[in-house]
Protein backbone atom coordinates (compact mmCIF):
# COMPACT_ATOMS: atom_id res chain seq x y z
CA UNK A 1 0.00 0.00 0.00
CA UNK A 2 1.35 3.33 -1.06
CA UNK A 3 -0.24 6.79 -0.74
CA UNK A 4 -0.36 8.17 -3.99
CA UNK A 5 -2.51 11.18 -5.25
CA UNK A 6 -3.88 12.86 -8.30
CA UNK A 7 -6.60 15.55 -10.12
CA UNK A 8 -9.99 14.72 -10.81
CA UNK A 9 -12.46 16.86 -11.79
CA UNK A 10 -10.04 19.78 -10.48
CA UNK A 11 -9.70 18.25 -7.27
CA UNK A 12 -7.11 16.22 -5.76
CA UNK A 13 -7.55 13.27 -4.47
CA UNK A 14 -5.65 10.82 -2.40
CA UNK A 15 -5.88 6.85 -2.90
CA UNK A 16 -4.01 3.69 -1.68
CA UNK A 17 -3.74 1.05 -3.54
CA UNK A 18 -6.48 1.23 -6.03
CA UNK A 19 -7.34 3.85 -8.27
CA UNK A 20 -11.11 4.18 -6.39
CA UNK A 21 -10.15 3.31 -3.00
CA UNK A 22 -9.97 7.32 -2.28
CA UNK A 23 -8.68 7.57 1.42
CA UNK A 24 -9.09 11.72 1.18
CA UNK A 25 -9.79 14.63 -1.58
CA UNK A 26 -9.23 18.19 -1.35
CA UNK A 27 -11.33 20.87 -3.40
CA UNK A 28 -13.86 23.92 -2.36
CA UNK A 29 -16.59 21.71 -3.54
CA UNK A 30 -15.71 18.11 -2.25
CA UNK A 31 -18.67 16.43 -0.10
CA UNK A 32 -16.24 14.32 2.38
CA UNK A 33 -18.00 12.24 5.46
CA UNK A 34 -15.89 10.14 7.78
CA UNK A 35 -16.91 8.48 11.12
CA UNK A 36 -15.24 10.21 13.99
CA UNK A 37 -13.01 8.68 16.58
CA UNK A 38 -15.71 10.08 19.60
CA UNK A 39 -18.65 9.93 17.82
CA UNK A 40 -21.92 11.20 19.12
CA UNK A 41 -24.28 7.69 18.71
CA UNK A 42 -26.64 8.48 21.44
CA UNK A 43 -28.34 11.97 21.08
CA UNK A 44 -29.76 11.55 16.98
CA UNK A 45 -27.68 14.60 16.18
CA UNK A 46 -25.28 12.97 14.05
CA UNK A 47 -26.93 9.67 13.40
CA UNK A 48 -30.44 8.29 13.24
CA UNK A 49 -29.88 5.35 15.76
CA UNK A 50 -33.06 2.89 14.97
CA UNK A 51 -32.56 -0.22 17.78
CA UNK A 52 -35.26 -2.83 17.76
CA UNK A 53 -35.16 -5.08 20.92
CA UNK A 54 -38.05 -7.84 20.57
CA UNK A 55 -37.54 -9.09 24.14
CA UNK A 56 -35.25 -8.60 26.87
CA UNK A 57 -31.90 -6.32 26.47
CA UNK A 58 -30.69 -3.40 25.05
CA UNK A 59 -28.90 -3.09 21.39
CA UNK A 60 -27.19 -0.10 21.00
CA UNK A 61 -24.08 1.65 19.23
CA UNK A 62 -21.10 2.96 21.01
CA UNK A 63 -17.53 4.47 20.63
CA UNK A 64 -15.30 1.19 20.58
CA UNK A 65 -13.15 0.53 23.43
CA UNK A 66 -10.82 -1.35 21.22
CA UNK A 67 -8.19 0.32 20.18
CA UNK A 68 -8.29 1.38 16.22
CA UNK A 69 -12.44 0.99 16.05
CA UNK A 70 -14.64 3.94 15.70
CA UNK A 71 -17.80 2.35 16.39
CA UNK A 72 -18.81 -1.10 18.49
CA UNK A 73 -22.62 -2.52 17.44
CA UNK A 74 -24.03 -4.95 20.13
CA UNK A 75 -27.54 -6.81 19.21
CA UNK A 76 -29.37 -7.71 22.63
CA UNK A 77 -29.58 -11.07 22.88
CA UNK A 78 -32.90 -12.25 20.91
CA UNK A 79 -33.09 -13.38 17.56
CA UNK A 80 -33.84 -9.73 14.95
CA UNK A 81 -32.72 -7.37 17.76
CA UNK A 82 -30.81 -5.07 15.92
CA UNK A 83 -29.06 -1.55 15.29
CA UNK A 84 -29.38 0.62 12.48
CA UNK A 85 -27.59 3.57 11.77
CA UNK A 86 -27.85 6.44 9.31
CA UNK A 87 -25.68 9.39 9.26
CA UNK A 88 -28.60 12.44 10.10
CA UNK A 89 -29.42 13.80 6.58
CA UNK A 90 -28.80 12.33 2.95
CA UNK A 91 -25.78 14.24 2.11
CA UNK A 92 -24.66 12.59 -1.18
CA UNK A 93 -26.35 11.58 -4.42
CA UNK A 94 -25.23 9.55 -7.67
CA UNK A 95 -25.39 12.50 -10.83
CA UNK A 96 -23.51 12.01 -13.70
CA UNK A 97 -19.92 14.51 -13.19
CA UNK A 98 -19.76 13.49 -9.52
CA UNK A 99 -17.91 10.25 -9.18
CA UNK A 100 -18.54 8.99 -5.42
CA UNK A 101 -16.10 6.43 -3.62
CA UNK A 102 -17.20 4.48 0.03
CA UNK A 103 -15.97 2.63 1.92
CA UNK A 104 -16.39 0.42 5.32
CA UNK A 105 -13.76 -1.50 7.06
CA UNK A 106 -16.08 -3.95 9.54
CA UNK A 107 -16.25 -7.18 11.10
CA UNK A 108 -19.25 -8.87 12.76
CA UNK A 109 -19.02 -11.15 15.62
CA UNK A 110 -21.14 -14.36 13.68
CA UNK A 111 -20.52 -14.97 10.20
CA UNK A 112 -23.78 -17.11 10.01
CA UNK A 113 -26.10 -16.36 12.51
CA UNK A 114 -26.46 -12.27 11.64
CA UNK A 115 -28.16 -10.07 9.00
CA UNK A 116 -25.74 -7.01 8.41
CA UNK A 117 -25.77 -4.57 5.50
CA UNK A 118 -23.11 -1.24 4.97
CA UNK A 119 -23.30 1.22 2.03
CA UNK A 120 -25.39 4.47 1.16
CA UNK A 121 -29.09 4.15 1.23
CA UNK A 122 -32.07 6.35 1.54
CA UNK A 123 -33.67 7.28 5.06
CA UNK A 124 -35.08 4.17 6.15
CA UNK A 125 -35.57 2.91 10.04
CA UNK A 126 -36.06 -0.69 9.13
CA UNK A 127 -33.29 -1.61 6.63
CA UNK A 128 -33.61 -5.05 7.52
CA UNK A 129 -36.58 -6.94 8.79
CA UNK A 130 -36.89 -10.45 9.79
CA UNK A 131 -33.99 -11.81 7.85
CA UNK A 132 -34.60 -9.84 4.67
CA UNK A 133 -34.21 -6.52 3.07
CA UNK A 134 -36.36 -4.52 4.10
CA UNK A 135 -34.92 -1.03 2.78
CA UNK A 136 -38.12 0.24 1.02
CA UNK A 137 -36.56 2.88 -1.84
CA UNK A 138 -32.98 3.14 -2.63
CA UNK A 139 -29.18 2.39 -2.35
CA UNK A 140 -26.29 0.73 -3.36
CA UNK A 141 -24.82 -1.55 -0.30
CA UNK A 142 -23.22 -4.17 0.45
CA UNK A 143 -26.03 -7.29 3.05
CA UNK A 144 -25.58 -10.89 4.06
CA UNK A 145 -28.70 -12.42 5.53
CA UNK A 146 -29.08 -15.12 8.36
CA UNK A 147 -28.21 -18.52 8.15
CA UNK A 148 -25.72 -17.88 5.15
CA UNK A 149 -22.17 -16.57 4.83
CA UNK A 150 -22.94 -14.91 1.45
CA UNK A 151 -22.54 -11.45 1.31
CA UNK A 152 -24.02 -9.67 -1.96
CA UNK A 153 -23.33 -6.34 -3.61
CA UNK A 154 -26.76 -5.03 -4.79
CA UNK A 155 -27.90 -1.69 -6.22
CA UNK A 156 -31.88 -0.63 -5.56
CA UNK A 157 -33.71 1.83 -7.11
CA UNK A 158 -37.52 2.54 -6.41
CA UNK A 159 -37.53 -0.89 -4.36
CA UNK A 160 -36.01 -2.92 -7.13
CA UNK A 161 -33.25 -4.75 -5.89
CA UNK A 162 -30.33 -6.28 -8.40
CA UNK A 163 -27.89 -8.24 -6.14
CA UNK A 164 -24.58 -9.88 -7.20
CA UNK A 165 -22.66 -12.53 -4.80
CA UNK A 166 -18.78 -12.01 -3.61
CA UNK A 167 -16.87 -15.08 -4.18
CA UNK A 168 -15.71 -14.78 -0.57
CA UNK A 169 -18.11 -16.40 2.39
CA UNK A 170 -17.81 -13.76 5.27
CA UNK A 171 -16.38 -14.49 8.14
CA UNK A 172 -15.48 -12.63 11.65
CA UNK A 173 -12.38 -11.23 10.25
CA UNK A 174 -12.42 -7.30 9.27
CA UNK A 175 -13.49 -6.90 5.90
CA UNK A 176 -13.36 -3.73 3.08
CA UNK A 177 -17.02 -2.93 1.42
CA UNK A 178 -16.51 -0.58 -1.52
CA UNK A 179 -18.68 1.04 -3.49
CA UNK A 180 -17.09 3.10 -6.92
CA UNK A 181 -19.22 5.05 -9.02
CA UNK A 182 -17.26 6.80 -11.58
CA UNK A 183 -19.48 9.99 -12.65
CA UNK A 184 -20.62 8.89 -16.14
CA UNK A 185 -22.54 5.63 -15.98
CA UNK A 186 -21.08 2.55 -13.97
CA UNK A 187 -21.35 1.47 -10.68
CA UNK A 188 -18.55 -0.74 -8.82
CA UNK A 189 -18.61 -2.51 -6.05
CA UNK A 190 -15.52 -3.81 -4.51
CA UNK A 191 -15.06 -6.61 -1.49
CA UNK A 192 -11.64 -6.41 -0.30
CA UNK A 193 -10.11 -5.49 -3.14
CA UNK A 194 -11.48 -7.55 -5.46
CA UNK A 195 -14.01 -6.93 -8.18
CA UNK A 196 -17.88 -7.90 -7.36
CA UNK A 197 -19.75 -6.27 -10.21
CA UNK A 198 -19.93 -3.72 -12.58
CA UNK A 199 -23.26 -1.89 -13.26
CA UNK A 200 -24.49 0.31 -15.55
CA UNK A 201 -27.90 0.64 -15.04
CA UNK A 202 -30.51 0.41 -12.10
CA UNK A 203 -28.52 2.45 -9.54
CA UNK A 204 -30.26 5.12 -7.80
CA UNK A 205 -30.22 8.58 -8.41
CA UNK A 206 -32.24 9.52 -4.92
CA UNK A 207 -30.01 11.47 -2.02
CA UNK A 208 -28.80 8.80 -0.33
CA UNK A 209 -27.24 8.45 3.61
CA UNK A 210 -24.06 6.57 4.60
CA UNK A 211 -25.85 3.62 6.43
CA UNK A 212 -24.70 0.21 8.32
CA UNK A 213 -26.94 -1.95 10.37
CA UNK A 214 -26.41 -5.32 12.53
CA UNK A 215 -29.34 -7.95 13.67
CA UNK A 216 -28.93 -10.80 15.39
CA UNK A 217 -29.79 -14.06 13.52
CA UNK A 218 -30.23 -16.29 16.80
CA UNK A 219 -30.85 -15.64 20.17
CA UNK A 220 -26.99 -14.26 21.09
CA UNK A 221 -25.83 -10.94 21.03
CA UNK A 222 -24.02 -10.14 17.98
CA UNK A 223 -21.10 -7.61 17.74
CA UNK A 224 -19.55 -5.54 14.49
CA UNK A 225 -16.58 -3.23 15.11
CA UNK A 226 -16.40 -0.40 12.65
CA UNK A 227 -12.44 0.71 11.60
CA UNK A 228 -13.36 3.20 9.36
CA UNK A 229 -16.18 4.22 7.37
CA UNK A 230 -16.28 7.32 5.10
CA UNK A 231 -17.84 9.23 1.54
CA UNK A 232 -16.08 11.07 -0.69
CA UNK A 233 -18.00 12.51 -3.50
CA UNK A 234 -16.34 15.17 -6.10
CA UNK B 1 6.33 28.70 12.79
CA UNK B 2 7.75 27.93 9.06
CA UNK B 3 5.35 26.10 7.20
CA UNK B 4 4.40 22.53 6.29
CA UNK B 5 6.28 19.41 4.80
CA UNK B 6 5.25 16.26 4.27
CA UNK B 7 7.15 12.69 4.23
CA UNK B 8 5.86 9.12 3.21
CA UNK B 9 6.36 7.03 6.30
CA UNK B 10 6.32 3.36 5.97
CA UNK B 11 4.34 0.91 7.66
CA UNK B 12 3.81 -2.83 8.24
CA UNK B 13 0.64 -2.47 5.75
CA UNK B 14 2.27 -0.05 3.56
CA UNK B 15 2.97 3.87 3.09
CA UNK B 16 1.24 6.92 4.36
CA UNK B 17 1.88 10.15 4.15
CA UNK B 18 2.61 12.32 7.05
CA UNK B 19 2.24 15.96 7.23
CA UNK B 20 4.33 17.74 9.70
CA UNK B 21 5.01 21.68 11.12
CA UNK B 22 8.61 22.63 9.62
CA UNK B 23 9.48 22.97 13.13
CA UNK B 24 10.12 19.68 13.50
CA UNK B 25 9.25 16.23 11.92
CA UNK B 26 7.89 15.16 15.25
CA UNK B 27 5.48 17.72 15.43
CA UNK B 28 2.32 15.65 12.75
CA UNK B 29 -0.16 17.79 11.90
CA UNK B 30 -2.36 15.06 9.71
CA UNK B 31 -1.69 11.75 7.62
CA UNK B 32 -3.35 10.33 5.25
CA UNK B 33 -3.96 6.53 4.67
CA UNK B 34 -6.23 3.94 4.40
CA UNK B 35 -6.03 3.08 8.13
CA UNK B 36 -4.44 5.90 9.70
CA UNK B 37 -6.48 6.40 13.12
CA UNK B 38 -6.95 10.53 13.56
CA UNK B 39 -8.84 11.96 16.77
CA UNK B 40 -8.78 15.97 16.95
CA UNK B 41 -10.61 18.29 19.24
CA UNK B 42 -13.43 19.95 17.12
CA UNK B 43 -14.36 23.50 16.79
CA UNK B 44 -18.19 23.48 17.99
CA UNK B 45 -17.53 20.31 20.30
CA UNK B 46 -20.03 18.57 22.30
CA UNK B 47 -18.72 19.12 25.67
CA UNK B 48 -22.08 18.92 27.73
CA UNK B 49 -23.85 15.61 26.99
CA UNK B 50 -20.99 13.29 27.84
CA UNK B 51 -21.61 11.94 24.09
CA UNK B 52 -18.04 13.15 22.60
CA UNK B 53 -16.30 13.46 25.93
CA UNK B 54 -16.44 12.29 29.63
CA UNK B 55 -16.34 15.43 31.87
CA UNK B 56 -16.22 14.85 35.63
CA UNK B 57 -16.31 18.40 37.18
CA UNK B 58 -14.76 18.12 40.61
CA UNK B 59 -17.01 22.07 42.32
CA UNK B 60 -18.26 24.80 39.34
CA UNK B 61 -15.63 23.82 37.02
CA UNK B 62 -16.76 23.60 33.04
CA UNK B 63 -15.14 22.81 29.32
CA UNK B 64 -17.06 25.27 26.88
CA UNK B 65 -15.94 26.37 23.34
CA UNK B 66 -13.76 29.18 23.12
CA UNK B 67 -14.92 32.18 22.16
CA UNK B 68 -11.39 33.56 21.65
CA UNK B 69 -10.88 33.43 17.91
CA UNK B 70 -8.48 30.26 17.63
CA UNK B 71 -9.47 28.46 20.69
CA UNK B 72 -11.46 25.23 20.50
CA UNK B 73 -11.94 24.68 24.04
CA UNK B 74 -11.47 26.69 27.24
CA UNK B 75 -11.22 25.01 30.84
CA UNK B 76 -12.20 27.21 33.71
CA UNK B 77 -12.01 25.68 37.15
CA UNK B 78 -13.84 27.21 39.89
CA UNK B 79 -11.93 29.36 42.99
CA UNK B 80 -11.50 26.44 44.90
CA UNK B 81 -8.09 24.60 46.05
CA UNK B 82 -8.35 21.19 44.36
CA UNK B 83 -11.66 22.38 42.03
CA UNK B 84 -11.22 21.08 38.65
CA UNK B 85 -12.40 19.33 35.41
CA UNK B 86 -11.18 16.04 34.33
CA UNK B 87 -11.71 15.24 30.45
CA UNK B 88 -11.62 12.55 28.59
CA UNK B 89 -12.84 11.72 24.58
CA UNK B 90 -15.09 8.59 24.98
CA UNK B 91 -13.88 5.55 23.78
CA UNK B 92 -10.14 4.30 24.73
CA UNK B 93 -9.58 4.53 20.64
CA UNK B 94 -5.11 4.65 20.97
CA UNK B 95 -3.29 1.55 22.25
CA UNK B 96 0.75 2.00 21.91
CA UNK B 97 1.86 -1.01 19.98
CA UNK B 98 4.96 -2.13 18.85
CA UNK B 99 5.99 -0.75 15.17
CA UNK B 100 2.72 1.68 14.98
CA UNK B 101 3.90 5.31 15.25
CA UNK B 102 1.66 7.66 17.21
CA UNK B 103 2.08 11.07 18.00
CA UNK B 104 0.18 13.30 20.96
CA UNK B 105 0.19 17.27 20.93
CA UNK B 106 -1.73 19.96 22.34
CA UNK B 107 -1.74 23.80 22.01
CA UNK B 108 -2.05 25.03 25.61
CA UNK B 109 -2.15 28.70 27.52
CA UNK B 110 -2.54 28.87 31.00
CA UNK B 111 -3.61 32.13 32.92
CA UNK B 112 -1.62 31.36 35.96
CA UNK B 113 2.19 30.10 35.59
CA UNK B 114 2.23 27.88 39.01
CA UNK B 115 -1.48 28.14 40.44
CA UNK B 116 -2.51 25.20 38.68
CA UNK B 117 -1.94 21.08 38.40
CA UNK B 118 -3.11 20.31 34.97
CA UNK B 119 -1.96 17.01 32.90
CA UNK B 120 -2.62 16.31 29.07
CA UNK B 121 -2.00 13.23 26.89
CA UNK B 122 -3.55 9.80 26.84
CA UNK B 123 -4.60 8.18 29.84
CA UNK B 124 -6.76 4.98 30.58
CA UNK B 125 -10.02 5.51 31.40
CA UNK B 126 -10.20 7.50 34.82
CA UNK B 127 -12.27 10.47 36.38
CA UNK B 128 -9.44 11.52 38.26
CA UNK B 129 -6.78 11.62 36.80
CA UNK B 130 -5.11 14.18 39.43
CA UNK B 131 -6.04 14.70 43.41
CA UNK B 132 -4.52 16.57 45.79
CA UNK B 133 -2.00 17.96 43.59
CA UNK B 134 -0.52 14.60 42.69
CA UNK B 135 -1.13 12.37 39.74
CA UNK B 136 -3.41 9.48 40.90
CA UNK B 137 -3.73 7.41 37.60
CA UNK B 138 -5.01 4.47 38.18
CA UNK B 139 -3.79 2.64 35.41
CA UNK B 140 -1.49 3.94 32.48
CA UNK B 141 -1.05 7.38 31.10
CA UNK B 142 1.64 9.16 29.15
CA UNK B 143 1.85 12.89 28.92
CA UNK B 144 2.70 16.07 30.09
CA UNK B 145 2.19 17.47 33.55
CA UNK B 146 2.75 19.99 36.16
CA UNK B 147 1.86 20.11 39.79
CA UNK B 148 1.44 23.70 41.64
CA UNK B 149 4.55 24.65 40.05
CA UNK B 150 5.97 25.82 37.21
CA UNK B 151 8.08 22.65 36.80
CA UNK B 152 6.50 20.82 33.23
CA UNK B 153 7.17 17.21 33.48
CA UNK B 154 7.65 14.34 30.93
CA UNK B 155 5.82 11.00 32.11
CA UNK B 156 4.72 7.83 31.82
CA UNK B 157 3.35 5.02 34.05
CA UNK B 158 2.29 1.87 34.24
CA UNK B 159 0.52 0.78 37.52
CA UNK B 160 2.20 3.67 39.24
CA UNK B 161 5.43 2.19 38.00
CA UNK B 162 6.38 6.01 36.19
CA UNK B 163 9.27 7.71 34.51
CA UNK B 164 9.41 11.12 34.71
CA UNK B 165 11.63 13.76 32.92
CA UNK B 166 11.48 17.56 34.38
CA UNK B 167 12.18 19.81 31.10
CA UNK B 168 14.13 22.91 31.52
CA UNK B 169 11.82 25.54 30.43
CA UNK B 170 9.40 26.47 32.73
CA UNK B 171 5.08 26.49 32.71
CA UNK B 172 4.35 30.58 31.82
CA UNK B 173 1.14 32.51 30.59
CA UNK B 174 2.34 31.91 26.82
CA UNK B 175 0.98 29.56 25.08
CA UNK B 176 2.99 26.45 24.50
CA UNK B 177 3.11 22.91 22.84
CA UNK B 178 2.96 19.75 24.51
CA UNK B 179 3.56 16.85 22.49
CA UNK B 180 5.57 13.34 22.39
CA UNK B 181 5.81 10.59 19.78
CA UNK B 182 5.91 7.08 20.23
CA UNK B 183 8.51 5.58 17.96
CA UNK B 184 6.83 2.20 17.45
CA UNK B 185 9.56 1.31 20.49
CA UNK B 186 10.35 4.54 22.92
CA UNK B 187 8.69 7.83 23.85
CA UNK B 188 9.51 11.34 22.82
CA UNK B 189 8.92 13.42 24.56
CA UNK B 190 8.78 17.08 23.01
CA UNK B 191 8.02 20.73 24.30
CA UNK B 192 7.72 23.81 22.14
CA UNK B 193 9.23 21.69 19.13
CA UNK B 194 12.36 20.55 21.42
CA UNK B 195 12.92 16.93 22.39
CA UNK B 196 13.13 17.03 26.01
CA UNK B 197 13.28 13.37 27.21
CA UNK B 198 13.26 9.62 25.52
CA UNK B 199 11.40 7.09 27.66
CA UNK B 200 12.42 3.58 27.15
CA UNK B 201 10.37 2.20 30.14
CA UNK B 202 6.59 2.14 31.52
CA UNK B 203 5.39 2.75 27.66
CA UNK B 204 1.52 2.10 28.17
CA UNK B 205 0.47 -0.65 26.63
CA UNK B 206 -3.30 -0.90 27.57
CA UNK B 207 -6.10 1.36 25.63
CA UNK B 208 -5.68 4.96 26.25
CA UNK B 209 -8.22 8.07 25.95
CA UNK B 210 -7.19 11.75 24.92
CA UNK B 211 -6.93 13.40 27.95
CA UNK B 212 -6.76 16.63 29.43
CA UNK B 213 -7.17 17.93 33.37
CA UNK B 214 -6.86 21.54 34.90
CA UNK B 215 -7.64 22.15 38.89
CA UNK B 216 -6.42 24.66 41.10
CA UNK B 217 -3.79 24.50 43.21
CA UNK B 218 -4.50 27.50 45.34
CA UNK B 219 -7.73 27.87 44.95
CA UNK B 220 -8.69 32.09 45.55
CA UNK B 221 -8.77 32.74 41.69
CA UNK B 222 -10.55 30.93 38.94
CA UNK B 223 -7.70 28.79 36.34
CA UNK B 224 -8.19 28.81 33.07
CA UNK B 225 -6.58 26.92 30.15
CA UNK B 226 -7.32 27.45 26.61
CA UNK B 227 -6.80 24.84 24.61
CA UNK B 228 -5.61 26.24 20.50
CA UNK B 229 -5.64 22.54 19.10
CA UNK B 230 -5.03 19.03 20.96
CA UNK B 231 -4.90 16.07 18.06
CA UNK B 232 -3.66 12.35 18.26
CA UNK B 233 -2.76 9.95 15.29
CA UNK B 234 -1.76 6.62 15.01
CA UNK B 235 -0.26 4.88 11.85
CA UNK B 236 -1.00 1.28 11.03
Amino acid sequence: MSILSKFVNGNLVYYDDYDYRWVRAVGPDVRSWEMRFGTDFTTACEYTNTVIDVGAGTSLASQAITAGDRCLITTAQNENDSVELQVVGTPFALAAGHPLYFGAKVSISDATQSDFIVGLASKDTNMIAAHAIALADDGVYFYKLDGVTTIYGAEEKSGTVAATACGTAMDASKHIYEIFYDGVGAISFYFDGGLVVQASAGYPTAVLSPSIGLAAGAAAAKTGLVEWMRCIQL
Amino acid sequence: MGGISSKMLQTPTGDVLVFHDNASEASWVDAIGRDVRKWELRYGSDFTTACEYTVTAIGADTIVQGVTAGTRALITTAAAENSGANVQVVGTPFQLASGKKLYFGAKLTFNTAAGNDFFVGLASTDTALIAAHAIDVAASAVGWYALSSTALVAYNEIHANSVTTTATPVLDTSAHVFEFLYDGTNLNFYLDYALVAQHTTYVPTVVLAPSIVLQSSAGGAAETCKIDWMRCIQLP
